[in-house]
């Protein structure tokens, strides 16, 4: 059947009336391109054309750092200005002979002398304000192009787009709780079969486990040396319509377990496997939250152009501020003992600083690291390849091989019609 | 949600406020926009151009207080007009805004002929709605709507096999509801 034969030409009075009779889009789908109905009317663009400049992005601090710099410059011209009035005119001065009236009459060259030196002071104090001025100006034509590359590194970093190339592969590392987790990953992404893959391990210092009670240690037979020796995996496989992943634990003898369920109710590929990424984690989250202090243009990571920013936020302004929790939902924070909530309540009110590294060309975030006192987190791109220098996401083999060395992990998986993979 | 509730919202929140109106209107914007884009454009280009309705109406309907739907019915309208014109000059088609496509009533003749057609579409709605759900609404959003198999599941919360399925049986079951309002060709 072909569908302009079904349906010819509708008028809007009817497009309308099937509209409301049959919605249409799925949540994930509507949430998708409201987001970038909001890029786009936050950035003021239309039609995916070039984002230039943002609208709606303001930097509050930067703007008072601007507009401080401006008066500071006038007032130094005035004051330079003003002082070199003084000196000219002030007593002790070449001026002074001039300045004071030595007799009360005057002589007619006395008179022309001294209107003669006014008119040279007055020259001069003009040209040193004249001096003054211009570097006012310069001054604030730096800062006023300094605030505009801030805007369009913004304005870049909202305007990233994952669909814009056909295949991407990203590798990355992230350290939480200063230093004491860190999670490795590669992020596969193939935009025209629309299969994704997200593999991550983490690895943790003794420090990490500190807190477990030792009577709980005993219990499980183990101890926080061998704790800490343990790597702990996610191999997540978004496949055609399914959602595979395979849970790994070096420290735990039974074979790895896998689970499977239908993509659609799967969070961690919403708009794209992208989400579940630290940096992305950032942007949504926090990014709003900071106000820029410094930008540096010109640096070279990963043989790419970049632009540094860096930002700070008062800790505790914001709902939450860090890496999502390890089962991969970011809206939720972890959960924290007593002595965390205590540090959390110490480091309130503090200032955080964030520095990014960002890539012009795409707008991701290369770099990261989030500081709080003594408390850091920390987000490196390790490889970030496109298109025909990518690889593909791990095809159908690759998984069924993967899983068939795999417990399911509950009987709705064990059900699962895996099919997909045979075809 | 009223035209006026929308709008109250969108002065004092406006993220709220806009995605109130993208939920009140996303499936008017597509339906205008896909209807004019069928044949024409992809799904992607439908996406965009509902995109870039909104984005123009959420700028422009600050601080107004009329009525919505006329509005966004229009400016989704033009802009489906405009990105068709857009996308036959890319391929090489020129179509002139006087066009049946469009639309337009350029004469009596072409007026009779719509409400002829309209009469058509409206038996067709009728013969979908004889499905029965869900296969009335796997119809529209498959024909209507172009979604694929995987889009469709999404929002019924079926498997894309399963939509195939009953797309099938569900065409074959219309084929004969509409009898000699299609010919068997046609379908």
């Amino acid at each position: 059947m072909k569908d302009e034969k079904l349906f010819g030409h509708v008028t809007d009075e009817e497009a309308a009336r099937i509209a409301e009779e049959y919605p249409t889009g799925d949540k994930k789908q509507r949430d998708r391109i409201f987001r970038e109905i909001e890029r786009r009317v936050e950035t003021g663009s239309e039609s995916g054309d070039e984002v230039r400049g943002v609208e709606a992005y303001r930097p509050r601090i930067w703007m008072k750092a601007v507009s401080a710099a401006a008066a500071f410059a006038l007032v130094a011209g005035a004051v330079t200005g003003g002082g070199y009035l003084l000196y000219r005119n002030g007593g002790g001065s070449p001026g002074a002979e001039v300045g004071e009236p030595s007799s009360e009459t005057e002589t007619m060259d006395e008179e022309v002398l001294r209107e003669e030196t006014e008119s040279a002071a007055e020259t001069a104090g003009e040209e040193e304000q004249r001096r003054a001025s211009e570097a006012a100006e310069r001054d604030r034509m730096e800062e006023e192009a300094k605030h505009h590359a801030m805007e369009e590194i913004i304005a870049k970093i909202r305007a990233r787009d994952y669909d814009a190339y056909d295949k991407i592969n990203l590798k990355y590392s992230v350290t939480v709780n200063s230093g004491a987790s860190t999670e490795h990953g590669t992020v596969k992404r193939d935009r025209l079969t629309n299969n994704e893959s997200l593999i991550k391990y983490w690895s943790r210092t003794p420090e990490y486990y500190g807190d477990i009670d030792q009577e709980i240690l005993d219990e499980s037979g183990t101890t926080i040396e061998e704790l800490a020796q343990s790597v702990t995996g996610n191999e997540m496989f978004m496949y055609k319509d399914m959602y595979i992943c395979v849970y790994t634990d070096t420290g735990d003898p039974r074979p790895a377990q896998y689970e499977v369920m239908d993509r659609s109710e799967c969070r961690f590929d919403d708009p794209n496997i992208f989400s579940s990424l630290y940096s992305e984690y950032l942007i949504e989250n926090d990014l709003d939250a900071f106000d820029i202090t410094d930008i540096t243009e010109g640096m070279t990571f990963l043989g790419r152009d970049c632009t540094v920013l860096a930002m700070t936020s008062v800790y505790g302004d914001e709902r939450y501020s860090g890496i999502p929790s390890e089962d991969g939902a970011p809206e939720a924070a972890p959960v924290r003992t007593p002595e965390a909530v205590e540090k959390e309540n110490e480091m309130n009110g503090m200032t955080q600083e964030l520095v990014l590294t960002v890539d012009n060309e795409t707008g991701f975030i290369l770099k990261a690291k989030l500081k709080v006192g003594d408390f850091y987190e920390e987000y490196n791109v390790e490889e970030l390849r496109f298109n025909e220098d990518a690889e593909p996401p791990e095809d159908a083999e690759y998984i069924r091989g993967r899983i068939a060395e795999c417990e399911p992990n509950n009987e709705i998986t064990a059900a699962y019609d895996l099919s997909e993979l045979e075809e | 949600m009223t035209d006026s509730e929308i709008l109250a919202m969108m002065q004092k929140s406006p993220p709220q406020g806009h995605r109130a109106l993208f939920d009140e209107y996303y499936s008017y914007v597509y339906a205008i926009s896909v209807n004019i884009l069928r044949g024409t454009g992809t799904p992607e280009d439908v996406e965009e151009c509902v995109i870039d309705v909104f984005a123009a109406v959420i700028k422009k309907l600050g601080g107004s207080n009329g009525p919505v739907k006329p509005f966004i019915g229009t400016v989704a309208k033009h802009r489906a007009i405009s990105m068709r014109r857009s996308l036959l000059a890319k391929a090489g088609k020129s179509v002139s805004i006087d066009s049946e496509e469009f639309g337009e009533f350029p004469s009596d003749e072409r007026i009779d002929r719509n409400a002829e057609n309209s009469a058509v579409t409206e038996q067709l709605l009728q013969k979908i709605r004889e499905l029965g759900e869900p296969d009335s609404a796997i119809i529209i959003q498959k024909f209507f709507y172009e979604r694929n198999a995987k889009e469709i599941g999404r929002m019924l919360g079926m498997k894309p096999a399963t939509v195939r399925m009953r797309c099938a049986r569900a065409v074959k079951k219309l084929r004969g509801l509409l009898g000699d309002l299609y010919r068997e060709e046609q379908l």
